[in-house]
């Protein structure tokens, strides 16, 4: 009995080792490295509708836990889209990190801007995603941008 | 209940298990596995320190909360007392790797810190030499000031509420939240403690040691923007 015990609890020991260690050192995926330098560009995704969702974040550098605005322009065929109801959720990938949404308000024609954080994880991670979605005209776009933090 | 309240409290209940056991759940395994033995038919007295390291923690959470919807802003306060967590993160650490060099057995080396007068060393030997199971309520006090991104989204929030009690509440739900999580866990790793004080005693030690180390590093690291 004592032995069968011990055949169980020895790898879950282990196990629980390396899951603490995994995942507090995880390496950004491939699929989680950054898609474009939002440091030092605004990044743009283009929907299969034709939608361009251009993000930008400011002040750059871009920081954690600083006050930062984001900046979204919609357009479709060239055209700005006005009066659109535009939020992003900003998450870690692979980790949870709470509801963080940022609710944007238009300033001009086709462009928008709120206000935000983004936090800092004890776990030295800095990859984070931004997903924009977009209400126009009972329908929604969405894009995610994957980017890096300082 | 407000969507806010209820946010918070469901973020706690899912972060609980989804963030809090990986980045706090080594720190519960350090004083659970570093406190005195007992069996598991005993499991109802080694409640006491769980629940008080929880108190404490959830104690922080709805201050810096309170602090936070009081003043309104998130980036000032957090600014302010971002010194004192990365302070706690590298006690956080000394302490992990006391308690895992003490699991491991070679407690009897660590002689030289006695006799060195390091502030935060000797607070980390006090908390880990003290008898009473009272000292588990400050631990969870300090140790809730941890820098951790998680807690950190829900003190946004309690900003956001622009007033202390809102901003407190917010963040006691967030906490009582993450309850079931941390609690579980603890009581899980109770259950092993007396068994892994056996044959793998020793590695559970080296583990902890590990966890203290990254622990450190990881302070060092937010301290010094290494």
């Amino acid at each position: 009995m004592r032995d069968s015990r011990w055949k169980y609890l020895v790898p879950m020991v282990m196990a629980f080792g390396i899951m603490s260690i995994a995942v507090l050192t995880t390496a950004a995926s491939p699929e989680n490295r950054p898609a474009c330098d939002i440091q030092q560009a605004p990044c743009v995704a283009h929907t299969v509708d034709n939608t361009r969702i251009e993000l930008d974040i400011l002040p750059r550098p871009i920081r954690a836990m600083t006050d930062l605005t984001f900046v979204v322009s919609l357009s479709k065929n060239g055209k700005p889209i006005a009066d659109a109801l535009i939020q992003i959720d900003l998450t870690m990938p692979g980790m949870s990190m709470g509801k963080n949404q940022v609710r944007l308000k238009m300033v001009s024609n086709g462009r928008y801007e709120g206000q935000g954080i983004i936090t800092r994880c004890m776990s030295g991670r800095k990859n984070w995603k931004a997903d924009v979605v977009a209400n126009h005209a009972g329908k929604a776009v969405e894009a995610d941008f994957i980017f890096e933090v300082k | 209940m407000e969507p806010g309240y209820l946010l918070a409290l469901t973020t706690g209940i899912l972060g609980g298990f989804g963030h809090c056991i990986g980045m706090c759940g080594p720190l519960v395994a350090s004083y659970t596995l570093a406190s005195p033995s007992a069996g598991v038919h005993l499991l109802i007295n080694r409640m006491p320190p769980h629940l008080l390291y929880n108190l404490g923690r959830i104690t922080t959470y709805a201050i810096i909360g309170g602090i936070m919807g009081i003043s309104g802003s998130f980036v000032n306060v957090a600014g302010r007392i971002a010194g004192i967590q990365n302070i706690v993160a590298i006690a956080a650490g000394v302490m992990m790797i006391g308690m895992g060099l003490n699991i491991a057995g070679v407690r009897g080396n660590l002689e030289w810190i006695d006799k060195r007068n390091i502030t935060v060393l000797r607070a980390a030997q006090k908390v880990l030499r003290s008898p009473s199971p009272l000292r588990y309520y400050p631990l969870g006090l300090l140790l809730g000031l941890l820098p951790c991104g998680l807690s950190y989204t829900v003190f946004i929030a309690s900003a956001g509420t622009g007033g202390l009690l809102s901003g407190m509440l917010t963040s006691l739900l967030f906490g009582i939240g993450t309850l079931p999580a941390i609690l579980l866990f603890g009581i899980v790793i109770t259950f092993l403690s007396p068994t892994l004080r056996g044959r793998i005693y020793r590695a559970g030690g080296v583990i902890v040691i590990i966890m203290g180390v990254y622990f450190l590093y990881q302070g060092m690291r937010l301290y010094v923007d290494l």
